[in-house]
């Protein structure tokens, strides 16, 4: 710089790109406020899980006809609708008999909706489902001293509409 | 006084005015942005559905909706703020006239809603227990 005077006149381009960026950085933050505030994905997949828990579990026993000819879109209160052509949710429920030797004997196994989110709940990213992973044991009601293992992925895509 | 204090008394205040409107804009921009009715329409549609995700036949809910009527009296619109639409398991919130916001729930049992005193009353039941009303 020559002199005071013109270290002013550069003053108002510069104090323009601060107020711009003060600007864009308030805007991005009110932006990102309210869409994590309205993002419910996590919260869905969660509720979907504790749907699926109730359905096959009863006061830590297998319900007895889920290994037998079970509904289990029925059991837990799902909406077939939901599943097959919205492409929302999905859930992959397991239910394993694990034996002495460590391995697992898949008793049987239930799945519903988008079949992708399988390797979309292994990935990050946005615009992927989020789900939400559960592992538990029940007793056999007729055999309390036979244990199953249940495995629950259940996820969620739904964002809704973009305001 | 002379020219030159003159222009610099000048240069300050235009320099402070900017500031103070960049910053009264921005005050404007999100104060604006938290009362907007699309995302309050948003924002309510969503916990409805998952407060619905949630019931088990049986369950009876009662939710305190004030807030929405106080955005429909402000905007004079004269429908109900909520909707709950079984047949597509949707929940509808709309505060002015135009769409609304949608967003859908997967809970299977029918949901049996009235709206009194600025609340919403919800209750799931079943199938069975729709054919025996």
């Amino acid at each position: 710089m020559k002199n005071k005077k013109a270290d002013s006149r550069l003053l108002s381009p510069w104090l323009f790109l601060v107020l711009a960026i003060i600007g864009v950085c308030i805007v991005i933050g009110v932006w990102i406020f309210y869409s994590i505030e309205t993002d419910i994905r996590f919260a869905e997949a969660r509720a979907l899980s504790n749907r699926l828990i109730w359905a096959v579990s009863e006061e830590g026993y297998l319900r007895e006809e889920v290994l037998g000819n079970y509904d289990i879109m029925r059991g837990a209160g799902l909406e077939d609708e939901k599943f097959i052509r919205a492409g929302f949710f999905y859930f992959n429920l397991t239910i394993v008999e694990p034996e002495e030797n460590g391995e697992e004997y898949v008793l049987k196994s239930f799945w519903a909706g988008e079949f992708d989110f399988e390797i979309q709940c292994r990935l990050l990213g946005k615009p992927l489902a989020k789900c939400v992973y559960d592992e538990f044991r029940l007793l056999n009601r007729s055999n309390p001293n036979q244990e199953f293992k249940v495995k629950i992925l259940a996820g969620s895509n739904q964002i809704g509409k973009k305001i | 006084m002379n020219k030159k204090a003159i222009e610099i008394i000048m240069e300050n205040i235009i320099f402070f005015i900017l500031i103070l409107i960049f910053f009264a804009a921005m005050f404007y921009f999100v104060n604006r942005a938290s009362k907007q009715v699309s995302i309050a329409e948003q924002i309510y549609a969503k916990q409805l559905a998952i407060t619905i995700d949630k019931m088990k036949p049986g369950t009876e809910v009662i939710l305190d909706i004030s807030e929405l009527y106080d955005v429909i009296e402000e905007k004079d619109y004269e429908e109900h703020p909520v909707i709950i639409d079984n047949i597509q398991n949707k929940v509808i919130v709309q505060l002015v006239s135009g769409k609304g916001y949608e967003y859908e729930f997967f809970n299977r049992a029918n949901i049996l809603w009235s709206l009194e005193d600025r609340k919403l009353y919800l209750e799931a039941i079943n199938d069975k227990d729709l054919e025996n009303l």
